[in-house]
């Protein structure tokens, strides 16, 4: 599906923005993409979509040299970036837009997006707030159903409920091949949805792996004091850790605890992982 | 089968174009056609306010060509993931473009020769707009050229950098030349005075083919310009 080799990419300051990035990502999975800012969660996006060229290394998309733009590969990707900059149009017009450009494109889909989150399609966006904004363009990227979905934040800007809609019409507008990554921060908003983690740290992809492999080696509980655990902090029920899991009984991964035991523990789920 | 390069695709990045920006080049099409049909009446008058037939065409095509680099400007200066993502190839969003040039040239041309018809049975019988062949065309193109690249270059103030840096060179040029007159009159004046006017004349014949070069050169950094957004 998509398949990064020895990927690095800098700017023009020389300074890394990614560093050997070896990638694989399978079709029908919804990954999350976590890294603390600046770490190149979004250039890594704009790399899977052709937007920016790496340096050295290769990256392939759909079978297909991203960077080359053609139109038979657009077809097949939607970006959904963080900060949208929507036309001054009315959302039934900017629908109307862009959604030809896609064979794939579902009314049904649409349909249900602007039932579910109330989109007046007359209203103009330029009259909009963010967060409706935000709405007009998920309904777009989900309507389209390219077979490679990458949303940049997608929650940003979305309120209370609209997450949970989000989180509902996304597992809705799913297929077996379809391919969703999100780059987020608000992990707690997407936990349910997510299938795999990959975690971006010091420029580098420190963790790639399925919730179902992760729960296999790990167990996020309660932990005591003097119990060995890669991470742990205090939450109101006590302290929350990242161990071992020792048993066949599966916890529920807590994104939020395994990305910083990722961080802090960086060579020893490496070596868990590995073995 | 080129599936690069299709006709349906680029009619509908046409579609999405008129969509979007059919409010602005409708707007400025009809005030481009009301001054025009009020230069024609003032002609009619013999009130002559406004330089009618080849001024307002030199004048008006000067400000469709700004209109439209603005067009490209907007473009080009979007934020990633939506014109490079919009699924067509690098070569339909050119075509696109071209046409959307043409567009804007095609209307111009309506509205000028419209603008004629109409008010050809109230003028006298000998009427035509007059040519605009002085010789200042390669000045022009060089003009052209130097605005298409700073709206390439530039996301905001394109003209203005452009008028600005023209008015900086001219005043930066005349001084030299007043700074250089001075010197060479308290120097040795009737050595200098004797060459100065055949490198005034050397000067002024080469003044097409400078202007054509610099032109050319402009494009291609304009060209880069451009490829330089598409990679990055």
């Amino acid at each position: 599906m998509i398949e990064l080799i020895n990927l690095n990419l800098g700017y023009r300051t020389r300074k890394p923005v990614l560093r050997e990035i070896n990638l694989e990502i399978r079709p029908g999975i919804i990954y999350g993409l976590l890294g603390k800012n600046g770490e190149g969660k979004t250039t890594l996006l704009n790399i899977i979509s052709g937007q920016l060229f790496p340096d050295e290394g290769s990256c392939r998309t759909l079978d297909h040299v991203p960077g080359r733009r053609e139109a038979l590969f657009l077809q097949k990707v939607f970006l959904l970036p963080e900060e949208v900059q929507l036309p001054d149009v009315t959302a039934l017009a900017y629908i109307r837009m862009y959604a030809p450009f896609y064979p794939s494109f579902s009314d049904g889909i649409l349909k249900d997006c602007v039932e579910s989150f109330g989109i007046d399609l007359s209203a103009s966006l330029r009259r909009m707030s963010l967060g409706q904004k935000k709405k007009v363009a998920i309904a777009l990227a989900l309507s389209v159903r390219t077979p490679l979905l990458l949303m940049d934040e997608p929650t940003n800007g979305l309120d209370i409920p609209s997450k949970s809609t989000f989180r509902k019409l996304l597992a809705s507008s799913l297929g077996e091949e379809r391919t969703v990554i999100i780059s987020t921060h608000q992990v707690r908003d997407l936990e349910s949805l997510i299938d795999a983690a990959i975690i971006l740290d010091d420029k580098e992809i420190i963790f790639n792996r399925t919730l179902e492999e992760i729960s296999g080696k790990l167990d996020f509980r309660l932990v005591s004091e003097d119990e060995e655990a890669f991470y742990r902090e205090a939450s109101p029920a006590g302290m929350a850790g990242v161990t071992v899991n020792r048993t066949d009984v599966r916890s529920t991964v807590s994104l939020e605890l395994l990305f910083n035991a990722a961080i802090c523990a960086k060579n020893e789920m490496k070596q868990m992982f590995n073995d | 089968m080129n599936t690069n390069y299709d006709l349906k695709r680029i009619a509908l990045l046409l579609r999405a174009d008129w969509m979007e920006y059919r409010k602005g080049y409708l707007l400025s099409m009809g005030v481009l056609f009301l001054v025009w049909m009020l230069g024609l009446f003032f002609e009619y008058r013999g009130g002559h306010l406004i330089p009618v037939g080849g001024g307002f065409w030199s004048i008006g095509m000067m400000i469709v060509f700004i209109l439209f680099c603005q067009h490209a400007g907007r473009k080009m200066h979007r934020s990633k993931g939506i014109y490079l993502l919009l699924p067509a190839s690098k070569e339909e969003k050119y075509t696109a473009l071209l046409l959307e040039a043409l567009a804007y040239f095609v209307g111009f041309q309506i509205l000028f020769w419209g603008g004629i018809l109409i008010w050809k049975p109230f003028m006298p019988v000998h009427f035509y707009p007059a040519g605009n062949a002085n010789g200042s065309e390669a000045g022009t193109i060089f003009l052209s050229a130097l605005l298409f690249l700073s709206y390439m270059s530039f996301r905001k103030h394109a003209f203005l950098i452009v008028v600005g840096g023209m008015t900086a060179f001219a005043f930066v040029f005349v001084f030299a030349v007043l700074v250089l007159s001075e010197l060479i009159h308290l120097t040795d004046a009737i050595y200098y005075m004797s060459y100065l006017p055949d490198t005034l004349l050397f000067l002024g014949d080469c003044y097409t083919p400078v202007m054509v070069i610099s032109a050319l050169v402009t494009m291609y950094v304009a060209y880069l310009k451009l490829k330089e957004k598409e990679e990055r």
